[in-house]
């Protein structure tokens, strides 16, 4: 009777998974379509190619709250907002994209333009870190490429072990050592993306002219004479409440209102 | 019981059996026809009944039917119940049956067969019985309807385009049920189905005719024909042979139902056969009824003579067009810059027959090549009026052309048997150099003859192009959680698998180190079993004695050396957990055996109350020793 509930909640699971992955198929066929549609409309009828654009967005984003997310679909939802002139958003979106693959030159180019369409004084360029550098190159093998490493050295591993269990050679000791190690470092790869962008404190400003203060609520002095942009980046220092301690490129920290910011991190 | 009675209910229970089985035999199949013998010019209707419980029956393959032609007229269902009554007994027999009927039209005349029609019933074939049908001689049908085909002439080029009318003559108003033009699917031509026509002549009137799964225009007319008077139907479309020599038509055929006579409705001849039947004849206030009978007429077999298309002189850019065509060309540009689209309708005019025309491509064309690149849109050809439109987009490929230049499509003629061309006019255009120019924007252009030289500047504004292929939806955002919890049973076989092992391992040494003990703790087994088997045989002092002393070797491990029954009792007074009574016990065995065996008693036999004793003893030891 166990055996044949296992089984019932096995299919009803692999069922699960390929109508999710059927549905994600069809909001993306409809995202492409709507793009095609805004497309066509072009400059002609401006008002037809936003809406599209914006519907295509939409669907964008069902399918990354569907449990899709990597850097084309950042990178297609970006060019959504870009070509809805929503270039803030855009931005955002890039960045987002920049977590899973930080060296693709397509997603850099496509932040500039949008950044160049924010004309702000000065758009930023954060300097890598070593840890960045290694996930730029681990970004740059792909996720399945990974995982079947993975898997290869975690078999070596138990495959040591259990050859160490039964002959107790040196030899095996330090194989499956080794293979631990690896193992361990494969872990890293194929989680490291996933680490990266839930750790991410960049952001961006959303809306216009929001006036940052000094502290975390209204009755703070504004900290600036002149309002923040809408696209200008930072990083966060701090979320209390509904608010957000951001640090500016120019080194200058304030408070900002959540609402009014998008985070990397979070999901649009 | 009788032999004879015997016998009787032998057959009984047999006819049962005989008669279950009919019940629930497999399904059956009958092919029925309304008649048997029939003229040339009528038509049979062939019936199939079914009898199926489901409905996975696999329509029939009637092309079996060679000497007839066969059109499906449908299916329907019905179903029958019998009921018996047996000795009291009611049984209801439920049969349900699939109709399908199937229109026959004899191809010749004499004794034709219908063969057996395999039928698949839920995957079992059934078999119709063969029927034989008596074609006889068409009788005269005094006039009434003639089929005939129209040609031009009966000598004509391999492709070209001649018009086919197909003229049905009919008199007395018959209701036409189908038409079979088996010229429509013939594959050695190419053929131009005219819907609607493209001349609608306002005084003219169409008839509107369905089959072959399209709708067809055919022109309504009247005709004299040997002084009688005919109403016609003529159906008109364009063939291209495809291969050379005698290409026979194959006969076209109507089937129409004719009045043939009245008969006058009353009463007693009975109720109408259908429901509206009821409204239409009054039983009651006689009237008259039409007697109909549906007749085929067809056409006498038609002979084309293809001739190949002479060789000589034949022009390089001749295109296939086998026809007199003229063209004309119209633009609404005037100026346009390299490289950009230009719009040209071109026109081509002929015979009515501009369904067939297929263009050449004019980029080979001398006046056109390296001035321009012209791409045709064949989606997009329209006939209007008697021309046929086709959209061309030339795209000019340097600034120095001053016109579309004529284009050219060469032609037979078969009037005046001679290759000839038809040309439209020039278009004057005004092409502009283009400021910058990519290579994507001129298609198979020589940018390089129009583009300064300077190098191509990449363009820094706007995106680039979104991904659309499916890595989108490959998912890269995975957590450790969700990684081990997509692999739980990978990640968890190998653990799984060597503690396993391991398990095993650690048992087999503790079993390893233990075997003694565990040799120990079947000692009483044994000892049980032996004097079981020795009670069995004589069992005497020697024999209890050895079985003790083999006890005790085991359950107190003593090693492969000789012990004594003395030695035992000493080894066990140390022992400090054995009870006193216990050893007492246990020195009296002892010291009995001994006296047994040494006193010249050995043979002596062990009454069973003193081996129950013994065992008794033995097992209170060993339970003691624990």
């Amino acid at each position: 009777m166990k055996r044949i509930a296992s089984f019932l909640l096995l299919v009803l699971l692999l069922a699960g998974v390929s109508f999710a992955e059927d549905q994600n198929q069809e909001l993306f066929d409809k995202a492409n379509e709507e793009f095609k549609i805004a497309a066509e409309a072009g400059d002609n009828k401006p008002e037809v190619a936003k809406k599209a654009y914006l519907n295509a967005a939409d669907l964008f984003i069902q399918i990354i709250h569907n449990g899709v997310k990597n850097s084309d679909i950042y990178y297609n939802l970006g060019n959504c907002y870009y070509q809805a002139n929503d270039y803030p958003r855009a931005v955002l979106q890039y960045r987002r994209a920049l977590v899973y693959a930080p060296n693709d030159e397509k997603i850099h180019s496509n932040l500039a333009a949008a950044q160049r369409m924010l004309n702000l004084q000065d758009p930023q360029q954060k300097e890598a870190g070593i840890f960045d550098t290694i996930m730029a190159y681990n970004s740059k093998i792909p996720l399945v490429v990974k995982e079947y490493f993975n898997k290869i050295s975690y078999v070596l591993f138990w495959g040591g072990l259990i050859g160490f269990l039964y002959f107790r050679r040196k030899v095996a000791r330090k194989k499956f050592l080794l293979m631990a190690i690896v193992w361990w470092l494969s872990l890293v790869a194929v989680s490291g993306m996933s680490y990266l962008a839930t750790t991410s404190a960049d952001g961006v400003i959303l809306n216009s002219e929001v006036i940052a203060r000094k502290g975390d609520g209204e009755n703070y002095a504004e900290a600036f004479l002149k309002p923040l942009s809408a696209g200008t980046e930072f990083t966060l220092v701090e979320a209390r409440g509904d608010w957000l301690k951001i640090k500016l490129n120019s080194g200058n920290e304030c408070w900002v209102r959540a609402d009014a910011a998008g985070l990397v991190k979070d999901e649009p | 019981m009788s032999v004879y009675r015997l016998l009787s209910i032998v057959m009984i229970m047999f006819c049962g059996v005989v008669f279950t089985g009919r019940a629930e035999s497999p399904s059956k199949v009958n092919a029925l026809v309304d008649s048997n013998s029939i003229t040339a010019d009528e038509v049979l209707t062939l019936q199939l009944q079914i009898e199926a419980n489901t409905d996975k029956v696999v329509p029939p393959d009637m092309s079996v039917v060679k000497d007839f032609n066969s059109s499906y007229l449908g299916a329907s269902r019905s179903s029958s119940t019998t009921i018996s009554s047996v000795n009291g007994q009611r049984k209801m027999v439920n049969k349900n049956f699939i109709i399908m009927d199937y229109r026959l039209t004899p191809l010749k005349e004499g004794k034709l067969v219908i063969p057996s029609i395999d039928v698949t019933v839920e995957g079992n074939v059934y078999k119709t019985e063969e029927i034989t049908i008596n074609v006889a001689k068409d009788k005269p049908q005094e006039g009434i309807s003639m089929l005939e085909y129209k040609l031009p002439r009966k000598d004509v080029y391999l492709g070209e385009t001649i018009p086919i009318e197909l003229v049905w003559y009919f008199r007395n108003n018959p209701q036409l049920n189908s038409i079979e033009v088996p010229a429509f699917t013939d594959e050695r031509f190419v053929v131009s189905k005219m819907s609607p026509p493209l001349k609608i002549d306002p005084n003219n009137r169409y008839f509107e005719i369905a089959f072959n799964g399209g709708k067809y225009w055919a022109l309504q007319g009247k005709e004299v024909v040997n002084g009688v008077a005919y109403a016609t139907l003529t159906m008109k479309w364009y063939i291209s042979p495809k291969e050379a020599g005698k290409v026979s038509l194959d006969p076209a055929s109507v089937l129409a139902s004719y009045i043939v006579g009245y008969r006058r409705n009353s009463i007693f001849n009975g109720m109408p056969q259908d429901f509206a039947g009821m409204f239409r004849d009054d039983p009651f206030f006689s009237g008259r009824e039409a007697v109909y009978k549906q007749l085929v007429t067809r056409t006498q077999p038609v002979t084309l003579e293809v001739k190949p298309l002479p060789q000589k002189d034949k022009p390089a850019n001749f295109s296939g067009v086998v026809s007199k065509i003229e063209l004309g060309a119209e633009t609404k540009v005037e100026n346009a810059s390299v490289g950009e689209p230009i719009n040209v309708d071109l026109f081509v005019s002929g015979n009515d027959n501009v369904y067939n025309i297929h263009l050449p491509d004019f980029n080979e064309q001398p006046e056109v090549k390296g001035n321009f690149k012209v791409s045709i849109n064949p989606a997009a050809s329209t006939i209007v009026g008697n021309s046929r439109k086709f959209e061309l987009v030339f795209r000019a490929l340097n600034s120095k052309v001053t016109a579309i230049p004529p284009l050219k499509i060469a032609y037979y003629d078969p009037q005046s048997r001679d290759y000839e061309e038809a040309s439209s006019k020039a278009l004057p255009i005004k092409i502009n150099a283009a400021k910058i120019m990519g290579a994507d924007d001129i298609e198979g252009g020589n940018a390089a003859a129009t583009v300064a030289s300077a190098p191509l500047q990449e363009n820094t504004n706007g995106i680039h192009e979104n991904v659309t292929d499916s890595s989108v939806l490959v998912n890269e955002d995975i957590t450790l959680g969700d990684y081990f919890g997509n692999n739980k049973v990978f990640f968890a076989l190998f653990p799984g698998c060597y503690f396993t092992l391991l398990l095993g391992q650690v048992v087999a040494v503790k079993r390893r180190r233990n075997a003694g003990g565990r040799a120990a703790g079947r000692a009483l087994k044994l000892f049980d079993s032996r004097i079981n088997s020795l009670r069995k045989q004589d069992m005497n002092a020697e024999m209890l004695s050895e079985a003790i002393v083999a006890y005790f070797k085991v359950r107190l491990q003593i090693d492969d050396r000789e012990i004594t029954l003395s030695e035992i009792n000493n080894l066990l007074e140390s022992e400090a957990q054995l009870g006193e009574s216990t050893l007492v016990n246990f020195k009296k065995i002892v010291d009995y055996c001994e006296a047994c065996c040494y006193t010249g008693g050995s043979e002596q036999l062990m009454s069973p109350v003193f081996v129950e004793n013994v065992k008794a003893v033995i097992t209170n030891i060993d339970s003691s020793l624990g």
